[in-house]
């Protein structure tokens, strides 16, 4: 009996070792086609994290088979067989092999086998692992390509160093029409405001405070907390858009008005600041620098006089300028207001700036005209040098939307949308910044699935990073939208939203 | 003490009426268990295809078509509600799909019922299926019953069938996620009672692991689980504490791991309530008709005579039950509006143009147009959309009933925003067939976000943006509609040749699309008359003859008579070698004006006969009932069809079909 254990173990052996000889034979001895490999999503030559989900990708040729080796300087080489052409790489190898390897280039190469079961070897595929790690998790909205109803919409949590992906609401679950701008400070999700709208329940905001989930009934919008954390600064608008009948991208939206207000957090009320809430102006996209020291912000002058006709007249001639207003934190005063960048001197409308955690940059959106990158065809990253003031368009950019760009904590990272492939549906890509502003080759949000993409009909926006998860579950989150407990701040310049 | 022999003659008489009464009480069970049933469910599919089609069934799935109907018969959009968007009832055939079905409890019932409705896109499998549930209903119910003791009153049994016809009437199957886990429950009570486990621990073991087994496949229905074991229980004479613990036990950490379940994967108790009060009824039905029965049993129905009387009773309740059942689905207003709009619907989405017009609408419109609400606009905009594709809008227009509405009944592109979603798929389809590309686009974007990624608009989005030259984008849809079942082949076939223009030219649909496609830049639903918004469509397309169609018809009834004169010299470029019958009415009913305004005579030069012979009959009719307040009612019968008539009193009821 132990014979045959024996042999079958032997056999067992014997079979490992051939099928590992014959890897062996695949890598060595075939025929170099010297061709990149047409791999999707494209993850050649860019750079990546040591700490993020494994690249898993889909070899798009006529194989029978394929086998990839992912190796770098340190660390056991991984050895990936394709599973009708998808290659599943290892998540304990690949996070081994690119922890050990910060710093390094990671090569990849694939062999595949045709009909004829001759196989090649594509060329190398070489990407660069950063030092630098990125934020842990990163949050964001899901939702369809919507017109003017909604009704199903997720803001999610994912964790970017695996596929895990966590629902923090779901509209399906309840009444609830809306959720947008999930807003951490200072990438910690500690504190973070949540947009809600409910009109079941009355709930507009939500900031949560630590251990606390304070609800607003009042309707704010875009959000930027003061790294200080005893202010957030909102914006305030009547949104409004129209459906032209031609056209590839066919939807605009404009601020009939807007406006930005401050919300003590303390006193649970709204402190007037009337330079940041003007008539004639719209102002919005409100963004604190990371010292505190100022907010920046996109302002226009209105270009229209009938506030009541619908479209109203040049509204795609409202061009926003780049603006700041210097605060003191100490004595909680503001000072003057100074134009950052001009539209008149860009010729173009600048939208959502976002000050890296160093202070270093800016990174902002402009567009032909407008406020709203999503759905302006047009709009493209581009970014500011804070101390020359030189900016510069990232070479990160595509024939269609970029917008709805967050900073990793160590301002070496950006998470941006990307209406690539179409000009629908918004994926989200990842690109590192290095220290002289240099933006490399974006690579899209990796999924498990590297088809993922090819039939997901919904889309990404909103993208924030984040150190750490959210500390409220979904039916936490729940509770505090059905909170009765409702603080109602008046809004300045309501009445003017409504005229 | 010897006993009397019994004389043979006396014996052998008191033999045969045993004999018949057993052979009478064989045959009465025989065709009670076998016979009855079994024309029952033969009517049952045959009235499953003939009357109800379940294609229609599968045509109307996602949109809630019966609560739809039965909210703007009353008056009130409050009450049209769709509890159900959580896309459970859409088939998806990727292992992510299976992989949320396997881990959500429930999830298999509802993969169930999904099932169900997908097979009645063939009729006859989808009526089979539906007759096969509903007999394994039958049985599982009446030996439950049979198995707690309880009287068996067997036109119970038929009770629950009678749940699924009338869901079927309303053309809505998703109600099977409320019936498919009774099912289950029977059927483990029904497991547990064939064990009957005598020790405690066995007791314990059956319980836990069928409960728990019962809220994996069925979720809530584990707990109907444990309310089945108990009446058995407690009629069979069998009532212990022990089971009752671990009954009280098990529901105490049902409701524990319902609060640690994510919210979309917890139950909703108000799905119970939020769809109708027929859901809760037909839930309740079960534990109280088992219940009723069992205390039935114990009344003093043991007399023989008695029991004579109770049968015929029984077989009486039974068919007037039936009769009752049937009369009511099948006349109830609601439900016979119910099955007009769902069977447009399917032929709107089939394309079955000719079935549309031939749909017998005269209850429908029995008090127009007194009363004229979303139901009426929508049949009528079915009615002129058929009448337009298929050329006969300028012959027919007024043979179907027409009136004045808010929004326009021919287009109806604003009363998308407000009455319901079998509007949106029919101003769908046309407005993609017409070239208003942009318009097709929202309107499906806005149906997917109401109802769903049904695979019928997940089609229509796919085509849509192929129209517009966008194939990255189509390919993505076209990529998850080649998951869904009856699309996969199309969807491939489409992937396969979305880089290949010439193919792509063979398919009718996005040549028609791409061909007549809207080049003029204006704003959607920003208040554009229709007029100006197909003139537009003409503009950039001149051989749009649906768009031409549909311009003149538009003409006709907004009362723009005026400029049909430019509109109808472009006729027979569209193919018209005469002049259809109101086109050349309107020229006539111009000309009387015209002549009537310059105080000439009128002239008819170039219209037919018949055409000016019909004007001056209704002329004369007319004037001699000018000051009869019944005169529309008078002269509906003989002009009732006539454009005469419609731009008299701004409405038509239509020739009788």
């Amino acid at each position: 009996m132990n014979n045959i254990w024996c042999g079958l173990l032997f056999f067992c052996v014997v079979l490992i070792i051939s099928c590992d000889s014959g890897l062996e034979t695949i890598v060595n001895n075939n025929e170099n086609n010297n061709q990149p490999p047409p791999i999707k999503p494209d993850y050649s030559g860019i750079t990546i994290p040591h700490n993020i989900a494994p690249l898993n990708f889909f070899l798009q040729d006529s194989s029978t088979a394929g086998v990839a080796i992912i190796s770098s300087v340190k660390g056991k080489t991984i050895t990936v067989r394709s599973k009708k052409n998808k290659f599943y790489i290892d998540p304990k190898q690949w996070k081994q092999l690119i922890s050990k390897n910060a710093g390094e280039q990671l090569h990849i190469t694939i062999c595949s086998r045709d009909k004829r079961g001759k196989w090649s070897r594509y060329a190398t595929i070489e990407s660069c692992i950063a030092t630098e790690p990125i934020d842990r998790y990163c949050t964001y909205r899901i939702l369809n390509y919507q017109y003017n109803y909604s009704r199903y919409l997720r803001q999610c949590q994912r964790d970017l160093g695996t596929f895990s992906e966590k629902n923090l609401i779901n509209t399906q679950n309840y009444e609830v029409k809306c959720v947008n701008c999930h807003t951490p400070m200072n990438n910690d999700p500690t504190r973070f405001t949540l947009q809600v709208r409910s009109d079941t329940y009355g709930c507009q905001t939500l900031i949560a405070d630590g251990d606390t989930i304070s609800t607003l009934s009042s309707q704010l919008g875009h959000t930027s907390w003061h790294p200080g954390g005893n202010c957030i600064a909102f914006a305030a608008y009547k949104v409004q858009q129209y459906f032209h009948s031609t056209g590839r991208q066919f939807i605009d939206v404009y601020d009939n008005n807007s406006g930005i207000i401050i919300y003590d957090i303390a006193q649970q009320k709204i402190v007037p600041v009337p330079k940041l809430y003007q008539n004639d102006y719209l102002q919005t996209w409100p963004s604190w620098s990371a010292d505190g020291n100022y907010l920046y912000y996109c302002s226009a002058p209105i270009p229209w006089d009938d506030h009541r006709k619908e479209p109203p007249d040049n509204f795609n001639k409202t061009k926003y300028n780049l603006m700041r207003i210097s605060y003191n934190a100490t004595r909680n005063s503001w000072g003057d207001i100074d134009t950052v960048l001009s539209a008149l001197e860009t010729g173009l409308s600048i939208a959502q700036p976002k000050i890296s955690p160093d202070n270093r940059y800016c990174l902002f959106c402009m567009q032909e005209y407008g406020a709203y990158p999503h759905t302006e065809i047009t709009s493209d990253l581009y970014l500011m040098d804070m101390t020359t003031k030189k900016y510069q368009k990232l070479p990160i950019n595509s024939e269609y939307n970029e917008g709805w760009h967050s900073w990793s904590k160590n301002s070496r990272w950006i998470l941006f949308s990307s209406k690539r492939g179409g000009g629908i549906f918004t994926r989200l890509y990842i690109s590192y910044i290095d220290s002289s502003g240099n933006a490399s080759k974006p690579f899209i949000l990796p999924q498990k699935d590297p088809l993922f993409y090819d039939s997901f009909t919904q889309m990404y926006n909103v993208a924030e990073f984040a150190v750490a998860p959210v500390q409220f579950s979904e039916r936490q989150l729940l509770m505090a939208i059905q909170s009765r407990k409702m603080i109602s701040v008046p809004v300045p310049g309501n009445a003017m939203l409504r005229r | 003490m010897k006993k009397k022999p019994i004389p043979k003659k006396n014996s052998q008489q008191l033999k045969k009426p045993v004999e018949i009464a057993e052979k009478v009480v064989l045959f009465d069970k025989s065709l009670v268990r076998i016979g009855i049933p079994l024309v029952f469910f033969i009517g049952m599919f045959l009235f499953l295809i003939v009357h109800i089609d379940p294609s229609v069934i599968y045509s109307n799935n996602g949109f809630n078509t019966h609560s739809y109907v039965a909210a703007m018969q009353a008056d009130s959009t409050v009450l049209y509600k769709d509890p159900w968007f959580q896309n459970l009832f859409i088939l998806e055939l990727t292992p992510q799909y299976f992989q949320k079905i396997a881990s959500t409890p429930g999830g298999w019932t509802r993969f169930a019922v999904a099932c169900i409705i997908y097979s009645c896109n063939k009729t006859f499998w989808g009526a089979a299926l539906i007759t096969a549930i509903a007999s394994v209903f039958f049985m599982l119910f009446a030996l439950y019953i049979k198995k707690i003791g309880a009287m068996d009153l067997y036109y119970v049994h038929y009770t629950p069938i009678i749940f699924i016809l009338i869901f079927c009437s309303w053309y809505e199957l998703r109600p099977f996620a409320f019936l498919l886990p009774i099912a289950g429950a029977l059927l483990l009570a029904l497991l547990y009672h064939h064990q009957k486990p005598a020790s405690l621990s066995k007791k314990m073991v059956w319980i836990v692991s069928l409960f728990w087994l019962s809220w994996y496949l069925t979720h809530w229905g584990c707990l109907f689980f444990l309310i089945f074991v108990h009446i058995d229980e407690f009629f069979s004479k069998e009532r212990n504490a022990p089971s009752a613990i671990i009954s009280i036990v098990s529901v105490g950490i049902f409701f524990l791991v319902e609060n640690l379940l994510p919210l979309d994967k917890a139950m909703r108790w108000g799905d119970f309530i939020n769809h109708s009060g027929s859901v809760p009824v037909m839930v309740t039905f079960f534990p109280v008709a088992a219940v009723v029965v069992s205390l039935m049993n114990r009344s003093a129905f043991t007399n023989a005579e008695k029991k004579k009387y109770t049968e015929i009773i029984k077989a009486a309740l039974l068919a007037c039950g039936i009769v009752a059942a049937g009369g009511w689905i099948c006349m109830g207003s609601v439900n016979r509006y119910t099955r007009t709009i769902a069977r447009t619907v399917h032929h709107i989405i089939k394309g079955n143009w000719d079935a549309i017009l031939a749909e017998k609408t005269t209850v429908l419109f029995s008090q127009f147009p007194q009363k004229a609400g979303p139901l009426q606009l929508f049949m009528i905009h079915a009615a002129n959309q058929a009448l337009c594709r298929t050329g006969q809008a300028g012959e027919k227009l007024f043979a179907y009933p027409q009136a004045s509405f808010n929004y326009d009944p021919l287009l109806m592109l604003e009363s998308t925003l407000s009455n319901g979603v079998v509007n949106w798929f029919a101003a769908l389809d046309l407005s993609m067939d017409l070239g208003m590309i942009n318009s097709a686009e929202k309107i499906a974007g806005e149906l997917m976000e109401t109802m769903g990624p049904y695979p019928e608009i997940v089609y229509r989005r796919a085509l849509i943006q192929i129209a517009r030259d966008n194939h990255e984008a189509a390919a993505v849809y076209l990529n998850k509609l080649s998951y869904m079942p009856f699309y996969q082949k199309e969807a491939k076939r489409l992937l396969g040749i979305l880089n290949k223009k010439e193919i792509l030219n063979s398919h009718p649909r996005l040549v028609q699309m791409a061909t007549f496609r809207d080049t003029v830049d204006y704003f959607l639903f920003n208040g554009v008359s229709h007029d100006i918004l197909l003139r537009n469509l003409l503009q950039s397309n001149p051989d749009n003859k649906l768009a031409y169609d549909y311009l003149i018809s538009y003409c006709l009834l907004s009362g723009r008579l005026d400029d049909i004169p430019v509109y109808v010299q472009f006729a027979h470029t569209f193919g018209y070698q005469t002049l259809p019958r109101y086109w050349e009415e309107a020229l006539c009913l111009i000309n009387a004006l015209h002549a009537q305004k310059n105080s000439s005579e009128v002239s008819f030069s170039g219209l037919r006969q018949e055409t000016v012979n019909r004007f001056h009959i209704f002329t004369q009719s007319w004037l001699q009932m000018e000051n009869d307040p019944d005169a529309a009612i008078k002269l509906a019968p003989s002009h009732g069809t006539t454009l005469f008539y419609f731009s008299m009193y701004r409405y038509s009821r239509g020739g009788s079909r």
